[in-house]
Parts: C-alpha cells; structure tokens; sequence
C-alpha cells in the first residue's frame, strides 16, 4: 500500500481509536489519519474513499459490515479490528469485503506487523474460519467464482491447524505463493457475496434484467 | 352370507382405521416431541446469543480497556490473558455444529497453546481414518470440555513434560487417551473434586464413560470411550 492515502480509523472507543492510531502511524510513518467514533461520521469522512479502513464491528450506530460494503468496492481496503476472532463473529465481514483482521488487544508494534502483512497481501487464516469458506464453497455458490484446486488443499490444510509456514513446506511453495491463494480466497469471497446479492435484487425485481 | 360378509368387511374396515388412527396419534407424538426439542434447542441457542452479546459489548470491551490503560507490560500482559480466556469461553460456547474432526482441529488448536505456555510438548496422534461423524452442539461442547478440564489437571497438578493424546475408532466407538509423563497424581481418579464429577457428568450426556489409570510412562492416562455415532 502507498502511504499517500488516508487511513479511516473506526472505533466507539477511545482508546482504541488511540491504539490503532498508534499501530498505524508505526505500520505506515507519514499517512494521514482520520479517527470516527460511529458509522454516520465514518461515512461523512469517506469521500473521497481512504486507502485504508481500520473498522470495529459493534459501532453505536450499526454494524462495521455495512461501512465495509460501502468502502470495498471503492478501492478502499477494509481490515476488521476485533476483540473476538470466531468464524461466527468474523465470516459475514470477511464476505462483505475485509480483506483480513486483527485483534486489538495486541500490542501496536505487534498490529503494526500484522497490518503491514495484510497490505503486502499475507492476510490471516485461522482454522475455523478456513472450515468455514470450505463449506461456503461447497457446493458451489451461485454467482461465484469456484476454488481452484490448489486454493482448496491450501484451505483444507489450514483447516486442519497448520500454519502458513507449514502449508508451504508441505506444498513444496514459498510462504508468499501461499498467502496469496489466501488472498484469492478472500476475493472470491466477497465478489461472490455482491453476485450474489445482485442475483437476488434481480429474483425480486428489484434492478432491471 | 352376504351380511357376514358385509360384517367382516366392516370390521376390517374398522380394525384398519383403529391402526390407522393409532399411527397417527403416534406420529403426532413424535412431531410434537421434535417440536418440543426443535423449541428448546433454540431457545438454548438464543440464550447463548444473548449472553454472547453481554460477554462481548461489556466485559470484552473492558477488558480491552485494562489492556490499553496498563500502566506497565505486566498488567497488560495479565489482562489480554484474562481476554484470551474470555475468547475461549465464548467462542466454544457459542458451540457450533460440526463434525468430530472440526472439533478435534479447535480442541487441538486451543490446548496446543495452553500446553505451549505452559511448557509441555503435545504429541498429538490423531489417525486419518479416524471416522468424521456429524456433533451437535451439546456432544462437541461435552468434548471440548472434556479434555479442556483433563488439560487443566496435567497443566495444574502433573508435573509432565509431555502429554500424548490419542483418538482411535474401535468397534464403532471413539476412544480418547491423555497419557501424560507426570508424577502419576490424578490416577486414583479421586471420587471428590468438581472437576472429575463434571468430566463424569459430560461423559455420561455423550453416552460414555471416563476412566483414570497410571500410564505406561509413571503419568496418568485418562480414558474415554463413546459411542461414535449419535443416537438419532
């Protein structure tokens, strides 16, 4: 990611906005930052769209995913910032276009990492929600693009609790080849989720055919 | 001739409708039965969302407050320990349906950190072939808890470095084995302790039995076997 664009911080706490603030200025040095306590001044201070989105789920006045859905397809590139990681909690952003997440309670220079990873495309998988796009992708949703082979074994491997490192040995492939099957994973993903939701629109004659 | 005929006829007639009757009220038993169940799994469910929302809108963002107000790395240390565990908690009881090797990966994951921190090695031995039968919830929580709570004791009470967990299908049933290299401390499986009744309580709900005994290495090994396939 350039450092030229702005990065959305979004957060009902304060002192949470403080500490992704702090992560952010030592992950991306220089980037101007935009603090919002709520969807509503969120939205207010996304046009133009930031290049980064930091976004708590439970804001005072809706939900994160809705802010996701609005940012992605404009280029912005959207990362969850959670205190809970279950498949549960996480899937419904990841399929509104997150492309990864954190946990905030990590230290900043820990976040700081994690979140230079996520730009450079190395986005986190853990088992439960690799399980999870498994079966979202089996059988085939309508509307999306199927896995590729390769994209399923990496998954399956992840989902039985091995980690990137540990897919790539096995795979014989280097641990970037691996995060970027990751990557793949989590685009098709939310491409499929919008076809899908324009399936539905034109099922009830919502848009024109 | 023609009225006993018509009488047997009549009769059979009504014999067949008492059948029929009768299957129907059993039917209707059964329906409202599965109702009943249907009505109280997601009352149970919803029970858990609600205390999922409270744990996660009110400690969890407490927590995460202590974490970022901690004057020092070792009280910020204490509370994300304290968040970790509250993870745990509500993850597991939010206790999503899956196959018995979904929750073997999540138990796998979760100890294999608990046993990190701690300094024990986990060897875990868990066969391909191992049959993947469909959980519900309650079995996977029950299974989870299970072997959290025989962690916890190895962790707490064993002095091991190392604790070997096995699973192996045999005649039609799964038998788990946590073998530890410890000092042999919880072999007697004491009738007392909180613990042990609660691993009892679940093992019987899974239709199994829970067994404690000195393991081949000096240790304890705990024993538990269950039915593979849950009762329909």
């Amino acid at each position: 990611m350039s450092t030229a664009g702005a990065v959305l911080i979004v957060d009902d706490l304060a002192s949470s906005r403080d500490w992704l603030a702090r992560a952010v200025t030592l992950a991306f040095p220089g980037s101007e930052l935009v603090l919002a306590a709520d969807l509503r001044s969120a939205r207010a201070a996304s046009d133009p769209p930031p290049a980064l989105a930091l976004i708590d789920l439970g804001l005072p006045d809706g939900s994160g995913e809705e802010l996701i859905e609005f940012l992605q397809p404009r280029g912005t590139l959207c990362i969850v910032a959670t205190v809970f990681d279950d498949d549960a909690h996480l899937f419904p952003a990841l399929r509104a276009g997150a492309q990864g997440y954190v946990l905030k309670d990590q230290s900043p220079e820990a976040l700081a990492e994690l979140l230079t990873g996520i730009a450079n495309g190395q986005p986190p998988l853990s088992p439960s929600i690799a399980r999870r796009l498994l079966r979202h992708f089996q059988p085939e949703p309508a509307g999306a693009a199927p896995l590729t082979p390769r994209e399923t074994e990496v998954l399956g491997l992840i989902a039985k609790g091995l980690s990137v490192a540990e897919v790539a040995g096995l795979l014989g492939l280097s641990r970037h080849t691996v995060a970027g099957y990751l990557k793949d994973v989590y685009r098709k993903l939310a491409v499929g989720s919008r076809a899908e939701a324009a399936l539905e629109a034109m099922r009830r004659g919502l848009i024109a055919r | 001739m023609a009225a006993l005929a018509l009488a047997l006829a009549a009769l059979a007639w009504a014999w067949r409708l008492r059948r029929l009757l009768r299957e129907e009220r059993a039917l209707a038993v059964r329906r409202l039965a599965a109702g009943a169940k249907l009505a109280a799994a997601q009352a149970a469910a919803e029970e858990r969302e609600r205390i999922h929302a409270d744990l996660h809108d009110d400690l969890g963002a407490r927590l995460l407050g202590l974490v970022h107000a901690a004057e020092n790395p070792r009280q910020a240390e204490l509370a994300r320990a304290l968040l970790r565990d509250l993870r745990r908690v509500v993850t597991r009881a939010r206790g999503t349906p899956g196959r018995l090797g979904d929750v073997l990966v999540d138990i796998r994951a979760e100890i294999g950190e608990r046993l990190a921190d701690a300094g024990i090695a986990l060897d875990w031995q868990v066969g391909e072939d191992l049959p993947d039968p469909m959980l519900d919830s309650g079995h996977a929580l029950h299974l989870q808890r299970i072997v959290r709570e025989a962690v916890s004791n190895v962790i707490r009470h064993a002095r091991a470095r190392r604790l070997r967990i096995r699973a192996r299908a045999s005649q039609g049933r799964l038998c788990l084995e946590l073998t530890d290299d410890g000092s042999g401390a919880g072999a007697d499986a004491p009738a007392s302790g909180q613990g042990l009744r609660g691993m009892r309580a679940r093992a019987a709900e899974l239709e199994g039995v829970i067994d404690w005994k000195t393991g081949t290495a000096g240790g304890t090994k705990v024993l538990l076997t269950m039915p593979l396939q849950a009762p329909a």
